[in-house]
Formats: C-alpha cells, sequence, structure tokens
C-alpha cells in the first residue's frame, strides 16, 4: 500500500509559509516603513521643532480666561503626561530689558533679554559658575561690545550692570524696580554646534539670515528671574524611542485638542496659532513614504503571492501523487471533488496551520529584525493576522482542490482538444513590455523632496518582469537544449555523464529549476542594485549641486587654515549672463580643486585635470590697455547651454570675453538652467570683478565653521551635500527596492523547495539505480561527482542567467528610475557586487546541502527492500 | 430470456500518442446480460481493459453508445457518471492494494464500500455475511497488510459487490496471484454471478474462460468472436 510520504506535505506547509509571508510581511513592512519614517525624520531635525510651543502669559498675573497662570501650568502639565510618547514640559522664561548706564544717568542700549529655562546649567558649554541671586551670564561675543561702549559700565568680568526693566519706560533710578546684577561670567556661543536642548531656542542665539547678532540673552537662575515681571512659555518635545505612525498621528491629535482647549483661556484663538510644529509635515512626508512603498511592494507582493500559488498547486499535484491508490479508489467509487477536497482540506489542515503560522512568525521576526523598525502599529498587524488567517484557508482550499481535481482527471477525462491560441511565453513578454513603456511614461518613485510619489504598480513591476520575461523566452529551447543533450556528452568521465542524462531524463523539471534559480538569483541582485544605484544617484546629484561635501559661504577669499589641508578649497562665484542666457562664473583654484570636489569620469571626455589644465595662470589675462571697451579674455570650460558667443556679462555690463578650451556635461556646483564657466581662480580676481567667495570641503569636521573662523573668515550660510535631500530620501530608495530581495529569497525557498520535491521523487529509482550500479563498480564518489554535475548545472547556468538579465533589467531600469532627470548627473547603474557574492554563496550552499541529502539517501540504500520494490 | 445490463455499440477509443494516435478499439459491440459473467478475452494490447473502461464510466469512447440499463451513459454530465459509478457498478482492479484503504481493516474496507454505495452503514451481520461469501469469515478485524494478495482481491469482490449493483467489472482479477489463490477468486466471481450478480471481466485466464457464460473476443481492438 502506498504510505503517504512527507515530502508533499513538507512542500505544502512551505507553500503557506511563503504565502503568509507575503500577506502579512506587506502591512507589517509598510507599518514600519512609515513608524521608521517618522522615527528617522524626528531623530534628525530639532525635536522641539516638532513639539509644541504655548505661550502662557506673564507670571504671577490671570490667564484671558482669568486663571492664575500657575494654575493652568498644572493643568497642562498634568494633561500633556497622560499624552503617549510626549516628554515632560520645560518652561522658559523671559523678558527684553534695557541696560542703564549710571555714570550717564541714562538708559542706553543693547537691550538684554533675560533668560531662565528648566535644566539650564547642565546644558551650557564649559563650565560656567552656578548663579546665585542677581548674578548674570552673558555671552561671550557680548564683552568686548560693552566695553567698547562705557568702560565704567561694563564689562570687565566679573563687573556690575545697572538694568532697568524695559516695561517700565522710565529712567532706572527713578523706579523701585531697578536692581543691580552681577556679571559672574560668560558661556560660549550654543549654536555651532547646536545641541538638542537649545534647539528650540534659536531665536535667542542664532544669528539672523541677514547675519544680525539677536538681543544678548543674560542667563539669571530662577529666583531672580521670578523677581522680574517675564513671560512664561511650554515647550513640549515629542519622544521619538518606539513611536509609529500612528503614535505620531495621535500625539499631533492630542496637541491640536490642548491647542483647542486652552487657546481661548491663553487668548489665542481658536485658529490653532499656538502650535509652531513640523509635527504634521513629518507626518505628512511619512505617510506619503509609506504609501509610496507600499505602492512599491504591491508588484512585489504579487509576485510572492503568485509563486507561493504556483507551489501550492505543485504541492497538490504532488499530494496526489503521492496518496493516488487511495484517491484513486474513492475516484472509482464515485466520490466527487468536492468531497474529495473536503476529505483532503480536513487531512492537509495541520502541514497548512503550521506553515501559515511559521510563515506569519517569520515575518514578524523578520520585519522586527530586518525591517526598518521594529515597532509596529496595531492596525497593520491585525491586518496582517486576518490576511494570514485568510491565506491559511486558500492555501488548504487551493492544494485540497488542486489535488482532488488533479486526481479526479485521471479517471473519466472526457476527451479535450486543446487549441492554445497564444504561447504562455507571450504574457510575460507583453507585460513587460507594457511595463517598460508606462516606465518610460511615469518614471520610478521619488523619495526626495517635500512630497513622496511615483509607485506605478506597473512601472515598479518593470525590473521584476524585464528579468522573468527573457527567462520565459528561453524556457522551450532550454528544454531542448537540455532534452538533447542525452544524445551528447559520450566522451565525459562516466559520473559527468550520468549527471547530465539525469538532467536529460528530467529535462522539463531541470528546465524549471534553472529559470528559478535565474529568476531569484536576478531579483536578488536587481533589488540591491537598484537600491545602491537610487542612493548613488542621489549622492552625485546632491554633491553635483552643492558643489562638494559642505560649501560655506565667506566674506572674502583668504588664507586656508592648515587643519583643512587637503580637503578644503576656495572658489570664487561671479553671476551674470554669457552670450544671454544666465551664467555663473566659477573661479576654481586648481591646486586644491581636485581634491575636494567628486569627479565622474562620464561628466566629460577628459579627465578633470585635463580640463582645469588650460586654465592655468601661465596664460595670463588679458587685462585692457586702458581702453574701456576692451575686455579681458579669460579660459575657460563651459557646462551647459551655449551659445554662438563669447562675452561674459554682469549687471555693469559686459565683464570678460571667454575662451572655451574644453566642455564637460556637468561639472561641480553645477545646477540646471545656468551656464556654469569653469576658470582659474587666480584669473578671475585678476579681473577685479566683484565675487563671492566661498569654501568648499570633503569630509568637513564638525568644527569645520569654528576652524575657518579660528582663520579669520567669517563664515555665512552654508550647504551640505547631505541635507540636499533630508536623509530618509536615502533609506526610503532601500524600503522600496528591499522587497525585491525578499521575493529573490521567497523565489529561492521555493526552488529549493522545488529541487528536494524532484530529488524525492526521484528517490526511489536513484536506490533502484545505485544498488546495480554499485555492484557494478560505481563508488560513491562517483555518485557523488554525478550528483555535483547534476545539480551544479541548473544553479551555475541558472546563476549565469540571473546576473545577465539582472544586469540588463538594471540598465535599462535605472535610467527610468530617475525622478531627479531636471538635476545633473544622471543616474549610472551600479551593480552591488555584495550581492552578486551572497548569491553565489546560497546557490553553492545549497546545492552542497542537496547533494548532501541525496548522498545520504543513497547510502542508506536497502538493496534487499529495492530489489523486493520496496522502500 | 436474460436482460441486456449493459451494451456497447460500435464504440472506438483511441489515445493520443506522438504521431499516429494509437486505436484501443475499433468500432466494437457487445451486449452484456444480466446475472451472467461475461469474460472479455484477448492478448495483450487487445483493447480488454478499454472495454472494461467504457463499460464502468472509466472512460468515454470517442464514438458509438454505451448504455447502462437501458440509458446511454457516454454522454451524461461527469457528475451522473460519478453517481452511476456510485450507485450501479462495482469495480475490481489488478492489483490488490489498489481495490482497498490500507488504514481501515477488512470490515471497515467493506463499510466504507456499503457506506458509499447507498450512504448507509452496513450491518455487523450484513458485513460478515458479505466477507463469509468471499471466504474471509473470520478476517473482518485484519489489517489489510495482513491479508494475502488473494485474499485482498476477494475482499476487493465484495466490496465491489456491496449493495448489490446492476453491474461488477474487474479487470485480469487473477493476473498477480498464484494458481491456488486464482482458483478461489475464480469461484467468489462464479458464485456471484451464481446468486444473479452480472459480471464482466476482462481477462485471458484459462480458468476464467472455463467459467465464463459468455465469452468476447478482441484482438487489435476489434472483436473477432
Amino acid at each position: 500500500m502506498c504510505r503517504v510520504g512527507g515530502g508533499a506535505r513538507l512542500a505544502i506547509a512551505a507553500a503557506a509559509g511563503v504565502l503568509t509571508v507575503c500577506v502579512s510581511g506587506a502591512p507589517l513592512y509598510v507599518s514600519s516603513v512609515g513608524s521608521e519614517s517618522v522615527q528617522l525624520q524626528l531623530s534628525q531635525m530639532c525635536l522641539a521643532d516638532a513639539g509644541l510651543y504655548m505661550f502662557l502669559g506673564q507670571a504671577g498675573t490671570l490667564t484671558f480666561g482669568g486663571k492664575p497662570i500657575a494654575l493652568v501650568e498644572e493643568q497642562l502639565a498634568a494633561i500633556i503626561a497622560g499624552l503617549d510618547h510626549a516628554q515632560p514640559p520645560v518652561v522658559t522664561t523671559s523678558t527684553a530689558v534695557m541696560v542703564y548706564s549710571p555714570s550717564t544717568d541714562q538708559v542706553t542700549g543693547p537691550t538684554l533679554r533675560f533668560f531662565h529655562r528648566e535644566g539650564q546649567y547642565e546644558q551650557l558649554p564649559g563650565d560656567p559658575p552656578t548663579l546665585g541671586e542677581f548674578d548674570a551670564l552673558v555671552p561671550e561675543w557680548t564683552v568686548d561690545s560693552f566695553n567698547g561702549r562705557d568702560r565704567d559700565f561694563y564689562v570687565r568680568v566679573p563687573s556690575e550692570t545697572l538694568v532697568i526693566d524695559r516695561e517700565t519706560g522710565q529712567p532706572a533710578r527713578d523706579q523701585a524696580t531697578w536692581k543691580t546684577f552681577h556679571v559672574a561670567g560668560t558661556y560660549a556661543d550654543i549654536t555651532r554646534p547646536e545641541p538638542d536642548y537649545w534647539c528650540g531656542m534659536r531665536e535667542f542665539f542664532r544669528l539672523s539670515n541677514l547675519g544680525d547678532r539677536p538681543r544678548p540673552a543674560v542667563f539669571v537662575d530662577a529666583v531672580t528671574m521670578a523677581l522680574i515681571p517675564s513671560d512664561r512659555t511650554l515647550e513640549v518635545r515629542p519622544d521619538p524611542h518606539g513611536m509609529t505612525l500612528d503614535d505620531a498621528t495621535e500625539l499631533l491629535g492630542g496637541f491640536e485638542q490642548l491647542n483647542t482647549r486652552y487657546a481661548r483661556e491663553l487668548g489665542f484663538g481658536d485658529d490653532g496659532s499656538q502650535i509652531v510644529s513640523n509635527l504634521p509635515t513629518v507626518i505628512s512626508r511619512a505617510e506619503g513614504q509609506r504609501d509610496l512603498v507600499a505602492r512599491s511592494l504591491a508588484p512585489v507582493e504579487l509576485g510572492g503571492i503568485l509563486t507561493a500559488a504556483g507551489l501550492l498547486v505543485a504541492s497538490g499535484v504532488m499530494l496526489a501523487r503521492e496518496r493516488r491508490r487511495d484517491l484513486r479508489l474513492r475516484v472509482l467509487r464515485g466520490v466527487g471533488p468536492p468531497a474529495l477536497a473536503a476529505r483532503l482540506a480536513a487531512g492537509e489542515l495541520l502541514p497548512v496551520a503550521l506553515g501559515g503560522a511559521l510563515g506569519v512568525v517569520v515575518a514578524f521576526a523578520g520585519i522586527r529584525v530586518f525591517g526598518p523598525t521594529p515597532e509596529l502599529e496595531t492596525g497593520p498587524v491585525r491586518i496582517a493576522v486576518a490576511s494570514s488567517l485568510l491565506g491559511v484557508v486558500v492555501a488548504i482550499a487551493l492544494v485540497a482542490t488542486v489535488a482532488a481535481v488533479a486526481t479526479a482527471r485521471t479517471v473519466d477525462r472526457r476527451p479535450i482538444r486543446r487549441h492554445r491560441l497564444v504561447p504562455w511565453e507571450l504574457i510575460p513578454i507583453g507585460l513587460a513590455i507594457a511595463s517598460f513603456v508606462r516606465l518610460d511614461d511615469v518614471g520610478g518613485v521619488r523619495l526626495s523632496g517635500p512630497e513622496a510619489r511615483g509607485g506605478d504598480l506597473l512601472a515598479q513591476a518593470f525590473p521584476q518582469l524585464a528579468v522573468l520575461a527573457p527567462l520565459a523566452l528561453l524556457a522551450r529551447p532550454l528544454n531542448a537544449v537540455l532534452r538533447g543533450s542525452a544524445r551528447t556528452g559520450g566522451r565525459l568521465p562516466v559520473p559527468l555523464l550520468l549527471g547530465v542524462r539525469r538532467i536529460a531524463h528530467a529535462s522539463g523539471a531541470y528546465t524549471m529549476l534553472t529559470l528559478a534559480i535565474a529568476l531569484g538569483v536576478g531579483s536578488y541582485v536587481v533589488s540591491n542594485s537598484l537600491t545602491a544605484s537610487a542612493e548613488q544617484m542621489l549622492i552625485d546629484k546632491s554633491e553635483t549641486f552643492v558643489g562638494a561635501d559642505m560649501t560655506v559661504r565667506t566674506d572674502e577669499l583668504g588664507d586656508l587654515p592648515a587643519e583643512l589641508a587637503g580637503r578644503a578649497t576656495q572658489v570664487a562665484t561671479v553671476e551674470g549672463q554669457l552670450d544671454g542666457r544666465r551664467a555663473e562664473l566659477l573661479g576654481v583654484d586648481r591646486a586644491t580643486f581636485e581634491d575636494v570636489v567628486r569627479w565622474r569620469d562620464d561628466a566629460s571626455g577628459s579627465s578633470l585635470a585635463e580640463l582645469l589644465d588650460p586654465l592655468s595662470a601661465d596664460a595670463p589675462v588679458e587685462l585692457p590697455n586702458g581702453s574701456s571697451d576692451e575686455l579681458p579674455t579669460m579660459r575657460a570650460v563651459v557646462v551647459g547651454p551655449v551659445g554662438g558667443g563669447s562675452e561674459f556679462s554682469t549687471r555693469r555690463g559686459p565683464a570678460a570675453a571667454i575662451e572655451q578650451v574644453g566642455t564637460a556635461r556637468w561639472f561641480p556646483g553645477f545646477s540646471n538652467g545656468t551656464t556654469l564657466v569653469v576658470v582659474d581662480l587666480d584669473v578671475l580676481r585678476a579681473t577685479g570683478l566683484e565675487v563671492r567667495s566661498s569654501v568648499w570641503l570633503r569630509d568637513p569636521p564638525t568644527d569645520a565653521l569654528a576652524v575657518l573662523e579660528a582663520a579669520g573668515f567669517a563664515p555665512g550660510r552654508f550647504d551640505t551635500a547631505h541635507e540636499v535631500f533630508d536623509v530618509t530620501s536615502y533609506k526610503a530608495v532601500g524600503w522600496a527596492y528591499a522587497p525585491l530581495s525578499v521575493f529573490a529569497i521567497m523565489v529561492g525557498c521555493a526552488t529549493l523547495m522545488a529541487q528536494l520535491l524532484v530529488l524525492s521523487a526521484g528517490r526511489r529509482a536513484r536506490q533502484a539505480t545505485w544498488t546495480l550500479t554499485s555492484r557494478m563498480g560505481m563508488r560513491l564518489r562517483n555518485e557523488t561527482a554525478a550528483v555535483l554535475t547534476e545539480l551544479g548545472i541548473p544553479l551555475v547556468l541558472g546563476g549565469a542567467l540571473g546576473l545577465l538579465f539582472g544586469w540588463l533589467a538594471l540598465r535599462v531600469a535605472v535610467p527610468r528610475f530617475d525622478t531627479l532627470r531636471q538635476l545633473e548627473p544622471p543616474a549610472r547603474t551600479i551593480l552591488d557586487v555584495d550581492s552578486v557574492g551572497v548569491a553565489a554563496g546560497a546557490a553553492l550552499a545549497t546545492m552542497l546541502a542537496l547533494a548532501a541529502l541525496s548522498l545520504v539517501a543513497i547510502a542508506r540504500t536497502r538493496p534487499m527492500e529495492v530489489m523486493r520494490g520496496g522502500n | 430470456m436474460a436482460t441486456e445490463a449493459a451494451v456497447a455499440r460500435s464504440v472506438s477509443r483511441r489515445y493520443p500518442a506522438a504521431g499516429t494516435p494509437v486505436v484501443a478499439l475499433d468500432d466494437v459491440s457487445v451486449v452484456i446480460e444480466s446475472g451472467r459473467m461475461t469474460v472479455i478475452a484477448g492478448p495483450s494490447g487487445s483493447g480488454k481493459s478499454t472495454l472494461l473502461g467504457l463499460l464502468a464510466c472509466l472512460d468515454r469512447p470517442d464514438s458509438g453508445v454505451v448504455e447502462l440499463d437501458g440509458r446511454p451513459i457516454h454522454s451524461a454530465s461527469s457528475r451522473d457518471r460519478r453517481r452511476i459509478r456510485r450507485r450501479s457498478i462495482g469495480i475490481v482492479l489488478p492489483l490488490p492494494p489498489d481495490n482497498l484503504l490500507e488504514r481501515l481493516d477488512a470490515a471497515g474496507n467493506l463499510a466504507w464500500a456499503g457506506k458509499v454505495r447507498s450512504g448507509a452503514r452496513l450491518t455487523a451481520e450484513d458485513v460478515h455475511a458479505r466477507l463469509a461469501a468471499v471466504g474471509l469469515g473470520g478476517s473482518g478485524t485484519k489489517r489489510i497488510r495482513q491479508l494475502s494478495g488473494g485474499e485482498q482481491l476477494r475482499l476487493a469482490l465484495a466490496c465491489a459487490m456491496t449493495g448489490d449493483p446492476p453491474l461488477v467489472v474487474a479487470d485480469e482479477p487473477t493476473a498477480s496471484l498464484d494458481r491456488s489463490n486464482a482458483a478461489t477468486m475464480v469461484d467468489a466471481m462464479r458464485s456471484a454471478a451464481d446468486r444473479g450478480a452480472t459480471l464482466v471481466v476482462a481477462s485471458h485466464d484459462t480458468h476464467i474462460l472455463d467459467e465464463a457464460d459468455v465469452i468476447v473476443r478482441l484482438d487489435h481492438g476489434r472483436r473477432v468472436s
């Protein structure tokens, strides 16, 4: 009698697992993406900017609603304590005052801001003294300022200041409120770098956009502050630790409710003006990225479900084969497919349920360990569980139905005349073409900038389809080649010949295995390479746009500090027009420029050195000889649109004649729409044109601005390449493409399972063959060579095909996935060598494991059992 | 006068094959009379099993007519043909294990066959009587593996005859048995026919031919006598 083997049940469990991994993993992954986006954004920003500010009013007074400020403050603190993911509120007290000079008996500037914030002493740089009553800490930069104004009045430390409350508007001596303050010390600049604690207070400390100093903030202790009429502000920051997107949305809702509830009380109306928070932006961006990744995930999920469905169908067929005696007898006796399926479903419930449960566990664990963040939202978890239950039901129904129908078709089969009008290969090929057209039209996903967009299902499916379609086209020829190999290889050593013959004997199965391996390898390599290419694209574009890793506007050109040698260069720019087009002169220091910028060889037919060399100062600028209509001539590399002429002009009129000695498609500092005219810095300076100077840095140290300042530069506005696109953009491209590698892993698992099934199905025949051949002189090492040949050919061939078609798919896909085509340089294809290594390693390990399993089965052959037809 | 239990008129059956299709039956007609043991004889590949399959609703002819109890069954729906197999046809396959459920004992197999046939459970007495009729009176609790090949085939015959279907077909029922077991099986079939069962047996076993009421000879898919 036929015993029900474990092969089909194992395959059923594995297929159910793959299915539940797909259906439960997708919502969990998408949820994880949204939450990680929130956490990542919050980690990159000042948390105070994503929190809540509430202006409470002047200490000791009543609110607009007539309640004491202290009472409202207590109520707010109690409510905020009940908000999840909200840090305890911090109160800041401040007031603006003016300085009184006793020597002149006048109230003079500068006005000061008295300031106290909870926990401030621990958060000041250096080692500031603890303040007592009427002690003050003043900014370092104010010391000279006060000295210059009135030596008697201020500033030698320690010293005394006399102040008067601005509220009175009267000379201090006429008022009883004036106080004498003792300057107990100074504090250093707390904005470079800006610590987290102070980031929400930047308007009190940071230079304005025009470079103006703020009103000096003078630190006093809480007791002193209480003696001065001052404003109290409540700051509530989100606590990003373990925060999900749902949590962030809930917190924002809590802020809004709080604001609505207290707006009238605190006199700010109902329009929510108290919230000066970026939290809605954070949430909106996270939602956009989450939705976009969900759309990117859809074709992968669909592919995974189809893979699982294929494996379930194969498992069903294998189940029917393993239980053919039992099932066929029932069919012969008139049991119909529905009753048969119901019986099978009951019997296979356990493996499906176990496999499905394992799949859910793998999905949960996988997302928590390898996903963007382990924090998962409740809703998606519920969806994942519900989807998995549905998946288990579908899996049971599918396996049972396939097995029942497969058995029923062996009996009383109505003759079917097949008229296949369309070869099946045309389906993936047609889909791949449609996908390409769609991708070419709409592009890929855009995860940078304020809004994530894209993620068209058909367009996003292109990488998979681009690998799948040529493989489908290869199916028949490959099958023919493998089948035909039975007639070749006569000169091969016997073990190798045996391996080849086994492949030829089951050419259909080995064709599918080879193609499945190719699909898995191709998808894995494509996934990782797409991520690498997209990240590199953002890096290239941001560096080209900014010019280097960091650019700092300076007041004038100078001598670069030795600490920045090898990673800093100076440039000067002049805005104007070249032949009527917007253009910018870029003067570069050829001695240091190459060390700082990153150059892509495809930017020009020449190397950077070859491009810059003709700009040499050896060819001095031809200055006009007293004639006003004669222009200096400069050799230049011109990047971007160029007209017919060569005259550069500024707002003041024609400025220089340009002699073009080279060109490039893009150049550091180039932005589309503006022609970049690269000239030698010394030559540019010699023209006497009014320039704007900058220092460009590569791998800048964290104290780069301070170093420049110490070297005599006045650093102004600065840009960094990594801030052109926010950090989530880089991560999000990985989030969008990573599921493709999960798909590849699932295809790999399915392939492994299929390979096990093929080996399992042929086990008895192999044992019978071994029983005979071992007595004819075949050794186990020969059988090992045969098995390795049998397994190695599909693995090597499939791996090579996957790599080839993956690379071709990448070459076509990467430029089209570039959604920032308006920014140079264009995307380039990066083959992720590590993923190739991982795929090769996995393939080798798989081959060895399968070979070991096969050889163990052969070594355990019981010849007598085989001879009796049993085993 | 015997009535017609089943009739095949001008039936033909071809099987697809690479190149030319294999002609298994070519314009064969046969009448199966009730209460008789009809043996379809012929060499291997003559079409015996194919004809048996057409009569037992296990296959459909490419052309021709097959009737059971006067009703055409060749054109019936799959659902109806399953019902006909369930209610009206008993089947015995050549290999003993193919006829029985391994996980049930002998009585259990008989009870299951009865349940499938009529939807009702057989009584213990009925099971015992039917086992006794094929010489397995004391073997009701034996597992299938504990029965010999001959015993398994006799149990299969008992299962096929459960519910007294109008037609019982047996394909090469003695092919896998030794001489003694084959004789016992033939006796069991003869006895069943004598009790009024209609049997159609495909075989070239001379023992069976000796016991046959009617012999239909086939050769290369055509009826020769």
